[in-house]
């Protein structure tokens, strides 16, 4: 399932990066699209609460392999959502949300998408800063996240026909 | 301005009152046209800022509710502040309001938009836009206007589409829900809006 380039060596670079910015990033990270088609296939239900979000989501089951990538990272991770964004789909952040800490895995299990879309996955601490985690297909990407909120970046008409979709683990 | 007779001022106050999902009016030609027309021909004159968060992406002017403004954009502001508007907006409304209003221009383009809220912040009363071009109703930019229950917003069950030189006011409430839809074509929804506030 995981992309063999991803060496112990290799692994062991990622995990500095990661130690030394907020997140990291594993390209390619699947040699298998079947592990991403059957992400993409879920049975997925709407959740739309108009002012705080609009989506589609599913469970997610963590298979083991990816626990132990992930266990290489010091990250440990019990539960996953698949999410699928539609045009005019997003998330805000509210006044209830609680901050997020500590470490949060994005599976990005998108087909293909239109860079112009948005659907970016915007994690932004108190001050301001944001971490955008644009679409980017096969791949896995580890936030350290300080105190820092979520939200789903609005689909715009760019991506009527296409499904943004992701896994979150924490 | 156009004059507002008493036959057209009850009209409004009535149309406003009776407003569903909740108490808004739109009323076109209210302006001078020509006039509007040289507000509209001095934005470039104004400074936009890009503004992108969680719940809108759009371009803002700066306060225009003081310093220096080019000429036609300054007799705009000097309308809005005056005795005879603020009277006309509180005889429409039934509402006491404050004579100065936040004011600012804004532009959507492409993509922009402006998500589900509710606009209550301090001690706004009326929110206002006064629409300086066209959109169609398939090019988005409207201001869309929710049904509400038990205080969350539902559905839209009400549109209004920008046209130039129309005025929309709605009161400002824990339901007063509504968005700017996406503009979905490669046009320019400018207006010039703001609160005016509750004495």
């Amino acid at each position: 399932m995981l992309n063999k380039s991803y060496t112990e060596e290799n692994l062991s670079a990622a995990k500095q990066f990661l130690e030394d910015n907020s997140y990291v990033q594993l390209q390619e990270a699947f040699s298998d699209e079947s592990f991403l088609q059957s992400i993409r296939d879920l049975d997925f239900t709407e959740n739309k609460d108009i002012m705080h979000h609009c989506f589609m989501e599913a469970e997610f089951v963590v298979p083991a392999e990816l626990k132990d990538m992930l266990a290489k990272f010091d990250v440990s991770v019990t539960s996953g959502k698949v999410f699928k964004l539609r045009w005019k789909d997003y998330s805000m952040i509210s006044d209830a949300d609680s901050a997020l800490i500590g470490h949060e895995v994005i599976i990005d299990a998108t087909p293909l998408w239109d860079e112009n879309a948005g659907g970016a996955i915007v994690y932004i601490d108190a001050e301001g800063e944001s971490i955008p985690i644009e679409a980017t297909p096969n791949s896995v990407t580890i936030i350290a996240a300080k105190n820092m909120h979520r939200f789903f970046q609005y689909v715009n008409h760019y991506g009527d026909g296409r499904d943004r979709v992701f896994v979150i683990l924490r | 301005m156009k004059h507002v007779n008493q036959q057209d001022l009850r009209e409004l106050a009535k149309s406003f009152s009776e407003a569903k999902p909740f108490k808004h009016v739109e009323i076109t030609e209210l302006f001078d046209s020509q006039f509007l027309q040289k507000v509209t021909n001095e934005l470039d004159r104004l400074n936009f800022t890009y503004k992108e968060s969680d719940l809108f992406k759009f371009y803002q002017s700066q306060s225009l509710a003081e310093g220096d403004l080019p000429k036609a954009i300054g007799e705009l502001r000097e309308l809005l502040y005056s005795k005879e508007f603020v009277k006309l907006m509180s005889q429409i409304t039934g509402l006491e309001l404050t004579g100065k209003a936040d004011l600012h221009a804004t532009i959507y383009e492409d993509t922009n938009f402006l998500l589900v809220h509710d606009d209550k912040l301090d001690s706004r009363k009326i929110a206002f836009l006064i629409y300086l071009t066209d959109m169609e109703i398939d090019e988005g930019g409207a201001l869309n206007l929710f049904e509400n229950s038990d205080g969350k917003p539902t559905e839209v069950v009400r549109e209004v589409i920008p046209k130039f030189n129309k005025f929309a006011m709605f009161e400002v409430s824990n339901i007063s829900f509504h968005e700017v839809s996406e503009v979905i074509v490669d046009k320019q929804r400018i207006a010039i809006g703001g609160w005016y506030h509750a004495k």
